[in-house]
């Protein structure tokens, strides 16, 4: 990575935000019957709109199932859209053939939650972290060896652990191998689906630092997808919350933890512990579970749960709302603050 | 950088690869070593066995000596009924003679090559096409034709295949064709091949989900590097070890057949046909049955013991973290 400067130059001189999402929709069939017809659909993403600006970490927090990854891997078109745009630095991501989706990738890249199932078992090391530069002729030979033994330097592993197996590491090696490939390519987003979730709080942090160190270092964007709040808060600098599907709430960190408005997202912060246990804090119990996605609640999703639902919350959708300056970046989508 | 990155290096116990930890775990298997160490021998007795009775012919199992016939194990010929260039090699017939007077001992050399081969062949044709479709309905099962799926047509074709019962299909294609060694691998192949498309199939869905492989999509590897370099390498484990226990079937699939009359013509020997015309001097010469059926059971289950040995040592379940 020594000889691979980042580039603050955008191609084609675009500038504006790296990564635009605009009502992303990502519906999975489900078949049933002898000839595999589709019966139903899971809206497991459902008009989903923001953006990531050059070198930013946004988080996206939400409860299992309601639709992170799905999110990650759509904006990576690992799964084809059901509907909406996805423009990374200025170019339409859906409208791409093949040719120019492989060579757009290698600027867009993934870190998995798993750090056991994301390395392929029967390739070592070297092969796994130098497998980006050779699929893209982009070195060989002494030249590839050199650059992945760099990029295991950078992510903290020895050289001589090149032609060991993954099975050989701890689970935060392994997300360190894991972070080398997708930095191999020198991209400018890599998704980082609940990168940290796996591991102990000690090595959490250690890749947290890794991470944040990197970014600095390559001025790399973040889509960092969380359960965990704690994580967010430390990382981020704009967090979007998810709740079947949708998005709740776009803000800032420091106003999401201070100002939070959604019912939803007052929810969640009020389930998560602070760092002083000192300070008191009503905790919000939200009744019931969540609805599955794949007959979702009419109207506001968060209708069945939320403590402040009105008569119209139940059939209407409800609208984006700009919270104070639209500079300030507070957006929520909840009929309370409508008018 | 605000840390020391010498800070997060473990010492690592000594390297293994997965295939050197499988061969460990496999080595400490005592049965499957056994089987193993069977199988060995009869790779060597079956090559030995085709050099010795059809190249240099040391021990002929064609040789007809009707003074001699039902003679048990471990007689010597004697030399006054038999011309000399007739005589086994040694002057002992290690293991008795048929009602014509053949050397059971060359016979059953001659068909330990004919069992392997066949074995092979046909579990080989098998694991072709097997590996061909289910790997096409697990990796590209969403293309449609019309209203089906590649998926659904290639399935609902084994689940059809399935239906028929293998051995009485594979007897009435043997009646129809003409009896050769070459038309009964091909017809075991040809109707053994489900379960492997079954479970390649299985496999490959489940692969295609593993996260190391999103991660070579995203890395922008093309389909044919992740097929091969990522998930064939990753679902042969259970492949080897189905075509194991798949070469035992098809040998014994041979025995039945020649057994009844439709495999293997005399007087070319097969450990079936030896058995076959055993059967008729069942209490005359015991051995004439015995040694052929000893042959088959141990063989079936050395291949058995194998193939659940490498099960054991190739589940990743096993495998330490
Ligand atoms: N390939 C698929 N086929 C069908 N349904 C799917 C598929 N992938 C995801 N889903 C469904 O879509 C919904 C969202 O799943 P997703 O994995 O995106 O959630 P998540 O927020 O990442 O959850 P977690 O925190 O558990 O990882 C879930 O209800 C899930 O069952
Ligand atoms: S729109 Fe209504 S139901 Fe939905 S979060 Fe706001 S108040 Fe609650
Ligand atoms: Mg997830």
């Amino acid at each position: 990575m020594v000889d691979v400067k980042p580039s603050d130059g955008q191609p084609g001189g675009h500038a504006g935000p790296l990564l635009q999402v605009t009502n992303l929709k990502k519906y999975f069939p489900v078949r049933s019957g002898l000839f595999s017809n589709v019966s139903a659909w899971v809206k497991a993403v459902d008009d989903v709109t923001f953006d990531i600006r050059p070198g930013e970490t946004f988080g996206l927090v939400g409860e299992s199932g309601c639709g992170k990854t799905t999110v990650g891997r759509t904006v990576l078109r690992l799964q084809e859209p059901t509907g909406g745009d996805v423009s990374f630095e200025g170019q339409d991501l859906f409208a791409m053939d093949a040719k120019t989706l492989r060579a757009t990738r290698r600027r867009m890249q993934i870190v998995f939650q798993d750090p056991y199932s994301s390395l392929n078992p029967r390739m070592t090391v070297g092969s796994i972290v130098g497998e980006p530069l050779k699929v893209h002729h982009l070195a060989k030979g002494r030249d590839l060896t050199d650059r992945v033994c760099q990029l295991l330097n950078r992510v903290g592993l020895r050289p001589d652990h090149y032609p060991r197996y993954p099975h050989e590491f701890s689970g935060g090696q392994r997300q360190r191998i894991g972070i080398a490939r997708a930095l191999a390519l020198n991209p400018k987003l890599i998704v980082c689906d609940e990168a940290v979730s796996a591991l102990d709080v000690s090595i959490q942090a250690q890749i947290i630092n890794l991470l944040k160190d990197l970014q600095a270092e390559y001025r790399l964007s973040y889509l960092f997808i969380t359960h965990d709040l704690n994580v967010v808060q430390y990382l981020a600098d704009r967090i979007a919350v998810m709740y079947l599907g949708k998005l709740a709430e776009v803000a800032p960190a420091a106003t999401l933890f201070s100002d939070a408005k959604h019912p939803y997202t007052q929810a969640l912060l009020s389930a998560n512990p602070l760092p002083d246990p000192t300070v008191k804090h009503e905790r919000i119990l939200l009744p019931g579970d969540v609805p599955t996605p794949l007959n979702p609640p009419t109207g506001c999703r968060f209708h069945t749960r939320c403590p402040h639902v009105m008569e119209h919350c139940k059939t209407i959708d409800p609208p984006l709302i700009q919270i104070g300056k639209p500079e300030a970046g507070h957006k929520v989508w909840c009929h309370l603050y409508s008018g | 950088m605000t840390e020391d990155p010498k800070q997060y290096v473990e010492e690592l116990p000594p390297s293994e690869t997965p295939w050197q930890e499988s061969l460990r775990l496999f080595r400490k298997d005592r049965l499957a070593l056994v089987g193993a160490y069977v199988l060995v021998l009869l790779l060597f007795t079956a090559v030995f066995g085709k050099v010795l009775t059809e190249w240099v012919v040391v021990f002929d199992p064609e040789v007809v000596r009707l003074p001699e016939k039902f003679l048990p194990p471990l007689t010597f010929s004697s030399t006054d009924d038999v011309p000399a260039h007739d005589r086994p090699f040694g002057g002992i017939y290690l293991l008795g003679t048929d009602e014509l007077g053949r050397d059971v001992f060359a016979r059953m050399l001659q068909g330990s090559f004919v069992s392997l081969s066949i074995g092979f062949i046909a579990v080989g044709i098998s694991l072709a096409i097997g590996i061909l479709l289910g790997g096409l309905s697990g990796f590209y099962g969403n293309v449609r034709f019309g209203v089906v799926t590649v998926d659904t047509l290639i399935m609902r074709f084994t689940d059809v295949m399935l239906c028929f019962p293998t051995f009485f299909l594979i007897l009435t294609v043997v009646a129809l064709l003409p009896p050769s060694i070459y038309n009964i691998m091909i017809v075991i192949g040809l109707t053994s091949w489900m379960g492997t498309a079954r479970f390649v199939r299985a496999e490959f869905l489940a692969l295609r989900k593993q996260d190391f492989v999103v991660a070579a999509t995203s890395v922008g590897a093309r389909d044919r590097r992740v097929i091969f370099a990522h998930m064939v390498p990753n679902a042969i484990a259970p492949v080897l070890v189905s075509a194991t226990i798949g070469v035992a079937t098809a040998i014994l699939t041979e025995s039945g057949l020649s057994f009844l009359g439709f495999g293997v013509q005399p007087p070319y020997a097969t450990w079936g046909n030896i058995l076959a015309d055993g059967k008729g001097f069942i209490f005359d010469a015991p051995w004439l049955f015995f040694i052929p059926g000893m042959a088959i059971l141990v063989v079936v289950l050395a291949f058995n013991l194998v193939g659940e040995g490498l099960r054991e040592a190739l589940n990743p379940k096993l495998r330490r973290r």
